[in-house]
């Protein structure tokens, strides 16, 4: 039926309702985003690698050449892979792609195993030319020829089943070929200039973005906590959340942190990180929360996987 | 939300709790340990004396129960040591115990052995009471070097495991008959 009279707004209007879906676009954008810091994380990791054989070598000084990007470099790579060794001490190309944080090929001229530096570990590589290959989560894989060698040199309390997979991956794929020992020693974090950037990266940027997002949308955010509580799972967690963050403290008052001590000290982190996603969670259920409130706490979410595969 | 929240926090110590069983010089060992899926018993327990000084005191896991120290040097399967010491020993202290033992219980090694026993020693920290060296051997894999809880370094096939091991449970073991017939359990 129509009225003569206009509709007139009142000063009383009820508030539009706050959008709580993700709209379409959301998805494939978060997916961009993600793929883009992957590719940060992996090029951090190479960063940090190249720095620290940059620096010095710690076992024996071959002689390095970094190529960069595998897909911007490939010429080059299928050039490398024709070239004769003609260092007396033995020659190392490395390189990253989207998979692989470092990959090098290595040319060891003496008649013997040697042990060489490749950033994060000190490796034993066998005569003649091999391939390393680092994977995401601490693993790498020595190839010579038919010879394979698949190793995990991280701590993480999950780490050791995505070892097992990888292991159980290349064996199936390759055949069941013969083993080569692949000794190594890891590289110690505390002591290298490089080497413990990516974990103060992942322990106190994802903090300063939380806490600022906590204070623009209120303790709602504190579930964005639950990527520390991830964090705890994927990665070494005594280094992530003691030795490396705090470390440099310790150092300044002289004081040596026991096993036992820096185990205590990360596991009370872990528990105030879970108790805080959990006061966060709970808000979530108490209130309806806008949809950016979710898109930033699916990130906190997603984000400790992007940076460990 | 919060009875699944503190389920987490249950299974989260449950990881990090060992099972309590074995006690020497008041040092508690777990009885099993898992090495890759696989339960490994504790052997026997053994203390490092030096004069009256009680040095460190080990812990040997074995799939199953052995007394036979030829027999667990032959056996191509998983084993594992936990050192576990009671006062300040210097790295280079341990590291003369290593070459030691590898001289006496392999005299005739390879270069290969002596250079991942020199790999070995670069592993090695100065200790303090309550630190802890943990020694895992997988098949196939290597000796996976803990020191202080922290993964150092994975060394050798299984002449370097069997070397190791000797180094304790060997001919001519370096803290003395009556510690490799307590590692034994006899």
């Amino acid at each position: 039926m129509k009225t003569d009279t206009p509709e007139t707004g009142s000063l009383y209007q009820e508030k539009k309702p706050r959008q709580t879906r993700f709209p379409r676009t959301f998805i494939p954008s978060l997916l961009i985003v993600l793929f883009f810091i992957h590719f940060l994380n992996l090029f951090l990791q190479w960063t940090v690698i190249r720095q620290e054989l940059a620096l010095g070598p710690a076992f024996r000084a071959p002689e390095y050449t970094f190529i960069g990007f595998s897909l911007l470099n490939q010429e080059k790579i299928v050039a490398v892979q024709l070239l004769r060794n003609a260092a007396p001490s033995g020659r190392i190309f490395g390189f990253f792609d989207l998979l692989h944080p470092a990959i090098f090929m290595v040319w060891n001229n003496n008649q013997e195993e040697s042990f060489v530096d490749l950033g994060t570990v000190v490796m034993a590589v066998p005569p003649g030319s091999s391939r390393v290959s680092f994977f995401p989560g601490s693993v790498f894989l020595l190839q010579q020829g038919k010879k394979i060698a698949v190793k995990y040199f991280g701590d993480a309390i999950v780490g050791r089943a995505w070892y097992d997979f990888l292991v159980e991956k290349v064996q199936k794929r390759k055949g069941n070929e013969a083993q080569i020992p692949g000794s190594f020693v890891v590289k110690s974090l505390e002591t290298s200039r490089y080497l413990k950037i990516p974990y103060l990266i992942y322990f106190f940027l994802p903090l300063l973005l939380i806490c600022a997002t906590i204070i623009h949308f209120g303790p709602v955010m504190l579930a964005a906590f639950l990527y520390y509580v991830e964090m705890f799972f994927l990665f070494d967690y005594q280094n992530l959340f003691v030795t490396v963050p705090f470390g440099w403290i310790f150092k300044f008052v002289n004081f040596e942190i026991s096993e036992a001590s820096t185990r205590f000290f990360a596991a009370a982190l872990a528990i105030v990180f879970v108790a805080c996603a959990i006061l966060g969670l709970w808000y979530w259920k108490k209130r309806k929360i806008s949809v950016w409130q979710k898109r930033i706490v699916l990130f906190f979410v997603l984000l400790p996987l992007v940076l460990y595969f | 939300m919060t009875r699944h929240a503190l389920l987490g926090l249950f299974l989260t110590f449950l990881i990090v709790t060992p099972v309590v069983a074995g006690t020497l010089a008041g040092i508690t060992l777990p009885d099993t340990l898992d090495v890759n899926g696989q339960q490994m018993e504790l052997n026997g327990m053994a203390l490092r004396k030096k004069i009256i000084f009680k040095v460190y005191v080990a812990g040997l896991y074995l799939p199953a129960k052995e007394k036979n120290s030829e027999k667990i040097l032959a056996a191509d399967e998983p084993r594992c040591t936990v050192m576990h010491f009671l006062r300040s020993v210097d790295a280079g202290k341990i590291n003369e115990a290593w070459f030691d033992g590898l001289q006496a219980n392999t005299p005739n090694h390879s270069p290969e052995l002596k250079k991942q026993f020199d790999a070995l020693a670069s592993l090695m920290e100065d200790l303090k009471d309550g630190d802890k060296l943990v020694f895992t051997y997988r098949p196939g894999s290597g000796t996976e070097v803990k020191v202080k809880g922290k993964i150092k370094g994975n060394l050798g096939d299984k002449a370097f495991a069997d070397a190791l091991f000797s180094c304790w449970i060997g001919k001519k073991p370096g803290p003395g008959e009556n510690f490799k017939k307590g590692l034994l359990g006899m």
